[in-house]
């Protein structure tokens, strides 16, 4: 009897617990459902209900560049902002960043962790200070150069996608040091056998090491470019026409211009420019966390 | 990294370069080239000697990664070093020689000169010029005449050609600048604005101490390497645009010396403090509050919980921060229709000094929390169990145990993360930029600074927004105060992660 009634008070603490979950879990995932929701919301405005009246793929179509009969209007609309163009050249921007990014530190991240040379550890600590130095101010330096740049390359200039790709190769440090932990992991065995047998030093680089590390590799390069994707600063600066702009950038024009109007477009955009970004997020977040806390828990 | 020798060597070799830039500082080059030298200079040195030592295997290795990082990174960091010595700002972007020569090009109307009307024509590879008032009517090549004689031929007929509307007359006006049109007279007329051509003067001549004469009033403009500009000998007068000079520590001193600054610098300081602080504990706390509660091994739908908590984290920074800027909306945003909807007053969310505030670090502890909540789970399931059943077995309640057992354990191993996660805010620029804009503004600002302004966005605003003209001198030396604090808390960190020592 008392058995049954214990049994029954577990079993109530654990309906209550798991309901507390649900309903923070709820409450954190509001404005996410509420985007969701908008975006497919005809009235789409910045005040709109949690629970639409009726559906409409209206601001879908208008992001996706698709015309549409507009409900109020019954006229026919296609947008004039390229959201989807700005996507793409953000995806464009990211992919090509990741890749140079990986060329460039691979090497670097080699080095650091196979060469023994005199002040080794105190480049690292150096290489990592000097990157926290805040790019806003790097800024005015960043656009002189480019304009420089441009005029002799001309893909290369202000308000170009080479351009800004150029100033993102300099953020390598992090990435060398994410890749040098990785290499450090490999026994220097394997590649002291393949020097035996004649291997020239980028040999067993190329041949040996790289082709073990293809799990870090992927987590550096996907987390360059969820970083390169998301950011708002660089291109906003340098980047200055229109059909340029990177989806942060015309996103943030796109609805600062208007709050109360594009709503419900903006909420559609949110969800494509979120939903790449999220996906991958989800497949290498467990490697990004114990990246990240490896130094600390070692300590 | 280096060998002595090799170290003299590139230091001789930077000092070298310094002086040559200097030295075209005196030429008319801008600071685009300026710092181009600078690049080069280093991209030089770099090459040569990774690739004329023969002991140099690794750095051979390191060079792609260090180069990109050499240019983009480490030569903007000297730059504004440099910057924050200037006076670069609004009506000081040029040189003192490009100001020269654009004070140089300036022309001005012979006091009895006519304007003379003229319209502009382009045919296959030439232009035609038509003066009706003076009967001219000429054929010119635009890139290789510089004199053109006014006279009719009767041979031409305007018809054959296009006429250029005042735009097109606009797009090619420097060009028509360098032609001289020549009367019947030897008149000499030059190109006066779109569709007039009239006689012009030089307006200022130079001479041999570099000083600008005005050739209409003889007044004689020195430069003034102080203030960057050309002064008039009463110092009355200043001709605009200034150009840039080194000003020392004026914009250091002005941050520390000078009240109005000083009162919003240290304004955005103590918010900075309290921005950083705060939202590292809010979401610190929060996820260590939800990591401890879901870790239960009873729970059968922890993964699920766990992978939603972590949707906040997921989603791009700026696209999370621009949906709560809509939905904190004053008069049309969800929150306060809802609030309304309830019988209560709307909030001013962003507008108010204190609820801009609250609303910054309320939105950063939804986009930080889910970070904290995965390492601190991660923590936690490096816990072994036996250490609770020895607590339990003590008697230790369920405060007691998380005191002394889990926070302990807890912060050893999140320590040097929290000061990242530190850093980060400091330094979290879309957190208050794309939410705020820094505004409100305090009122009485003579810097462009509102009440949520953080260092780095108020660096921003005063380099890229300046209602009152951008300043890159203030906003260089600022930022370069950021770059101290972070790089100690960096230090700070490394030492604590002890990564160093893990390597050696």
């Amino acid at each position: 009897m008392s058995d049954s009634f214990e049994n029954q008070k577990y079993m109530m603490k654990r309906l209550a617990k798991n309901l507390a979950i649900i309903s923070l879990i709820f409450i954190v995932l509001l404005p996410v459902m509420y985007i969701v929701s908008i975006s497919v919301n005809p009235t789409g405005s910045i005040g709109s209900k949690m629970i639409p009246d009726s559906l409409t793929l209206n601001h879908w179509y208008y992001i996706l560049g698709i015309p549409y009969t507009d409900t109020h209007t019954g006229q026919v609309v296609k947008s004039s902002f390229p959201i989807l163009k700005w996507f793409f050249n953000s995806i464009k921007i990211s992919m090509i960043t990741s890749i140079l990014m990986l060329a460039l530190s691979t090497t670097s991240a080699y080095a650091l962790s196979r060469f023994k040379f005199k002040g080794r550890n105190t480049s690292i600590l150096a290489l990592m200070i000097i990157q926290m130095f805040p790019n806003i101010m790097a800024m005015v330096a960043f656009y002189l150069m480019l304009d420089f740049l441009g005029k002799i390359v001309p893909g290369l200039g202000t308000d170009s996608h080479g351009g800004l790709i150029l100033v993102y190769l300099g953020g390598t440090p992090f990435n060398i040091w994410l890749i040098k932990g990785y290499f450090d992991s490999i026994p220097k065995s394997i590649e002291e056998s393949a020097r035996l047998d004649g291997c020239s030093r980028f040999q067993t680089f190329y041949k040996i090491i790289l082709p073990l590390s293809t799990p870090i590799l992927a987590v550096v390069g996907l987390l360059t470019f969820i970083n390169t994707f998301s950011d708002f600063i660089l291109p906003s600066i340098l980047l200055k026409s229109q059909d340029n702009f990177t989806f942060a950038v015309g996103i943030q024009i796109f609805i600062s211009e208007s709050f109360s109007s594009r709503w419900g477009q903006f909420a559609a955009a949110c969800i494509l420019g979120a939903l790449p970004i999220s996906v991958i997020f989800f497949s290498i977040h467990k490697y990004i966390i114990s990246g990240l806390s490896a130094g600390a828990s070692k300590g | 990294m280096m060998n002595k020798p090799v170290h003299l060597f590139l230091v001789s070799l930077l000092i070298v370069f310094g002086a040559l830039t200097t030295y075209f500082q005196t030429y008319n080059l801008d600071l685009g080239y300026q710092l181009m030298i600078y690049v080069a200079g280093f991209i030089t040195i770099a090459t040569g000697f990774i690739f004329f030592r023969k002991d140099t295997v690794h750095f051979k290795f390191m060079y792609p990664g260090l180069l990109t990082f050499l240019i983009f990174m480490v030569i903007p960091i000297f730059f504004s070093l440099y910057v924050s010595f200037t006076n670069l700002s609004t009506g000081h972007f040029l040189s003192e020689n490009q100001v020269k020569s654009l004070m140089l090009e300036e022309r001005h109307l012979v006091d009895d000169s006519k304007v003379v009307t003229f319209k502009l024509y382009k045919g296959v590879d030439n232009y035609l010029i038509s003066t009706p008032t003076l009967d001219g009517l000429s054929l010119f090549n635009i890139d290789n005449d510089t004199e053109v004689n006014l006279v009719s031929s009767k041979d031409l007929n305007e018809n054959d050609f296009k006429e250029l509307s005042t735009k097109e007359i606009f797009s090619i006006r420097e060009k028509l600048r360098n032609i001289s049109f020549l009367t019947r007279d030897d008149i000499k007329l030059s190109y006066y604005r779109v569709s007039k051509l009239a006689q012009l003067n030089p307006t200022f001549v130079t001479n041999s101490k570099g000083e600008l004469i005005n050739t209409k009033t003889s007044q004689v403009f020195t430069p003034n390497s102080e203030t960057g500009y050309f002064t008039s000998s009463d110092g009355k007068t200043k001709l605009a645009p200034g150009y840039y000079v080194n000003v020392g520590l004026k914009n250091f001193y002005s941050i520390f010396k000078n009240e109005t600054i000083k009162s919003s610098f240290l304004k955005v300081c103590l918010w900075t403090l309290i921005w950083g602080v705060s939202s590292v504990f809010l979401s610190f706390s929060a996820g260590m509050f939800l990591a401890i509660f879901l870790n239960d091994k009873n729970l059968k739908l922890k993964p699920v919980y766990r992978s939603l908590l972590i949707i906040p984290y997921s989603i791009p920074f700026f696209i999370s921060v621009l949906i709560f800027k809509g939905m904190l909306n004053k008069d049309f945003g969800i929150i306060n229709e809802f609030i309304s909807s309830m019988g209560f007053e709307k909030v001013s969310w962003l507008g108010d000094p204190i609820m801009a505030k609250v609303s910054a670090l309320l939105v950063n502890l939804w986009l930080g929390f889910p970070y904290m909540f995965l390492l601190i789970t991660g923590i936690l399931q490096s816990i072994p169990a036996s250490v609770y059943d020895a607590a339990k077995l003590d008697g230790a309640g369920v405060w007691r145990t998380f005191k002394s057992i889990t926070l302990p354990l807890i912060m050893s191993s999140i320590a040097p993360l929290l000061i990242g996660s530190f850093a980060f805010n400091l330094n979290n620029f879309v957190g208050i930029y794309l939410l705020t804009g820094g505004g409100p503004p305090i009122p009485g600002a003579v810097t462009p600074v509102g009440e949520t302004d953080i260092l780095i966005s108020y660096t921003y605003r005063l380099a890229f927004e300046g209602a009152g003209g951008q300043d890159f001198g203030l906003a260089s030396t600022i930022s370069l105060f950021i770059f101290l604090i972070i790089s100690i808390l960096t230090l700070i960190n490394f030492r604590l992660s002890n990564m160093t020592k893990e390597e050696a």
